[in-house]
């Protein structure tokens, strides 16, 4: 692998990583199935470009999450206080977005041409050569964004909004409101996966409305084959978890693209085939420790 | 503990396996290079050879004796295919043949817009000659890398937007490529030529299709700009178009369409309605013709692709990137259903040919 290969993936392995702790956080502490994602990412996407384009690219990232965690609201109003199928919640609320990212765009695909700033040349104006500031801006985000979910998931609000998955209920009668606290982790989840958007528009200098097609898949790819390989554990574990399986779903594309011995229109289906062997990791585990117990049985007998 | 290790285990193995595939391919290429590079010479192209012999001596490969080429979709539906086997039609036109005395690795993203940064870094890694981008997102995406490799991108519907080029004429980001854009104002035109005295157009269109939203506009712009009157109806998926085509009959002289994925899915049902209410009927592409409307104005999408191929050659005989023009690729092929014609029972007046181009006339597909 040629060294623009192998950066190119670690980099959009941990900007993709982001969009992972946000679907760690719907998908498995909430455990409300959100299918906002693709429409808060293109969100995120479409503001940070717009707002970069203007001349503001930090602006444009922070302006990123604001947009998603606007997003997520609308999901939880429409979940809570309407009563809407969680599925559904998600489905108008990324349909609606559609509409509202083109707006933004003021087309289908707005460019950042190479005379405007982004984050990641602010970073190499630091002295670092691009490809250094690619790869630190990227881990550092990814990381801070890391230690700050840890850190909140760790504060009253954020073992409120864990037990509210876990249990609403138990909740309810321990007189928090479920309505806040679900639509709270909504917001938060989508303002990482707009965060995630919003990095990656300045990454590659360009936002186009077909942007966030495929990131749902990628995100939850990303959180469960962490799982197979660390296992389900703790809160904090999760999002490391969802980290290295980020990285790993990255590196698994871009293998089954520099060297798939197969024909293009084959990438989904290799790609599908390793994914799968990946999720298969506990299960051939289950059957090692199982032929184990056999051996081990027959030599006590 | 052990699992940590097993994991750092099974990560240096992926980069391993990955280390050895790169240069298994790497012989492997240099070996066959070698071994047909002197029977596939065909004088025409000089191939890895630099003698100049007939003058038209070409530039060494960067890697290897065979050219590499690369070929970037975003998705494949019927447009961008027919691009691609144009610009590799192109290629073979001008000697280098693909399998033979070039590689021609064509990568597809299959519509996930995650892949397209890790396709287009895979081909940034020196080894290409030359790497086309089909569309808008690809061509971005090659681009802001900001690759060595020369990127020739075909049908960018507006590269100095798009941040690809900051000149048509003067490319500054070693990509150059071919532009179309829909000539909805032509169309028309050429409508109110074929079938005069049209006073109302119907537009039909579906909000969501970025493509046929901006030729509606276009569209809007030229009728008013000529006095003509107008009938819109939108749709938002297939299910609805023939509703919202019955509104517009009685309503309207004509009716225009445009390159929209969601009308084109039920564009046979549209053809009926005006065939039955004699309305002719003008689209942006020769497919939608051939599906039952009366007549476009269109470059073929694998002409963009020969053009885009030519473009190639030129920087492979020896002009620098910056020194070739953006190319934007003129509609000139007039597309005609001529079971539409017989059904409308029009003839299409002779002046068509000489102010649009060569007429082509299609039957239905069934």
């Amino acid at each position: 692998m040629s060294s623009v290969v192998v950066f190119g993936a670690i980099q959009q392995g941990f900007l993709y990583a982001i969009l992972a702790f946000g679907i760690f956080i719907s998908f498995r502490i909430l455990n409300v199935p959100d299918l906002t994602t693709e429409g808060s990412f293109t969100f995120g996407l479409a503001v940070s470009a717009a707002v970069t384009a203007a001349g503001h690219p930090i602006l444009g990232i922070l302006a990123a999450i604001v947009a998603g965690a606007l997003a997520g609201a609308v999901t939880g109003f429409l979940q809570t206080k309407l009563m809407i199928h969680p599925v559904l919640a998600g489905i108008i609320t990324m349909s609606g977005l559609y509409s509202v990212n083109l707006a933004v765009l003021g087309s289908s695909n707005l460019a950042l041409t190479s005379n405007m700033q982004t984050v990641f040349k602010l970073a190499s104006g630091l002295g670092l050569s691009n490809e250094a500031a690619r790869t630190g801006l990227s881990v550092l985000l990814c990381c801070l964004t890391l230690a700050i979910v840890i850190w909140f998931f760790r504060t009253h609000v954020g073992m409120c909004i864990r037990a509210t998955g876990d249990n609403p209920d138990m909740v309810r009668a321990s007189s928090i409101n479920v309505h806040r606290m679900t639509t709270l982790g909504l917001c938060l989840s989508n303002a990482l996966v707009a965060f995630s958007g919003g990095a990656v528009a300045q990454y590659q200098k360009f936002a186009d409305i077909s942007s966030g097609t495929g990131t749902l898949v990628v995100g939850l790819a990303s959180v469960i084959i962490g799982e197979a390989i660390i296992g389900k554990r703790s809160v904090t574990v999760g999002f490391f978890s969802a980290l290295l399986g980020a990285m790993i779903y990255r590196f698994i594309y871009t293998a089954a693209i520099n060297y798939s011995p197969f024909p293009a229109y084959m990438l989904k289906l290799v790609s599908a085939i390793i994914v799968a062997i990946a999720l298969a990791i506990p299960a051939f585990r289950h059957y090692a420790g199982q032929a184990k117990i056999r051996r081990g049985g027959g030599k006590n007998a | 503990m052990k699992k940590l290790i097993a994991l750092c285990l099974a990560l240096i193995l992926l980069l391993a396996v990955a280390g050895c595939a790169a240069s298994t391919g790497s012989n492997e290429s240099t070996n066959t290079g070698t071994g047909t590079d002197t029977n596939t010479n065909t004088g025409s192209d000089s191939g890895a050879a630099s003698e100049p012999d007939t003058g038209t001596g070409l530039r060494a490969p960067v890697s290897g004796d065979k050219y590499k080429f690369g070929i970037v979709l975003m998705v494949e539906n019927g447009a961008f295919l027919d691009m691609k086997q144009g610009i590799i039609d192109g290629l073979a036109a001008n000697g280098l043949v693909d399998g033979e005395n070039c590689t021609v690795n064509y990568q597809c993203a299959q519509g996930d817009a995650t892949n397209l940064n890790t396709i287009c870094q895979s081909m940034a890694n020196g080894s290409y000659d030359i790497v086309f981008t089909v569309a808008t997102p690809p061509t971005q995406a090659f681009v802001n890398l900001e690759s060595s490799t020369p990127n020739i991108f075909c049908s960018v519907a507006a590269p100095v937007a798009a941040g690809v080029l900051s000149d048509m004429n003067a490319p500054d980001h070693n990509a150059t490529g071919t532009s179309n854009a829909v000539p909805a104002g032509s169309i028309l035109e050429m409508g109110l030529a074929m079938t005069p005295g049209i006073e109302t157009f119907g537009l039909l269109y579906c909000t969501s299709e970025v493509n046929a939203v901006n030729a509606m506009e276009n569209a809007r712009a030229y009728l008013d700009a000529n006095g003509l009157k107008y009938e819109e109806v939108t749709v938002a998926n297939s299910g609805e178009v023939q509703q919202a085509a019955e509104s517009l009959m009685g309503k309207v002289d004509a009716l225009f369409v445009a390159n929209d994925s969601v009308v084109q899915s039920a564009v046979t049902l549209v053809s009926d309605l005006c065939r039955e209410n004699g309305i002719p009927s003008y689209c942006c592409s020769a497919t939608t013709v051939q599906s039952g409307l009366l007549a476009t104005l269109a470059m073929s999408d694998i002409s963009i692709g020969l053009q885009t191929a030519e473009m190639a050659m030129e920087y492979l005989r020896g002009t620098d990137i910056a020194a070739i023009p953006c190319q934007v690729v003129p509609a000139d092929i007039v597309s005609v259903n001529s079971d539409a014609v017989a059904a409308l029972g029009i003839t299409v007046p002779d002046t068509i040919a000489g102010s649009y181009g060569e007429i082509q006339y299609l039957t239905d597909v069934q």
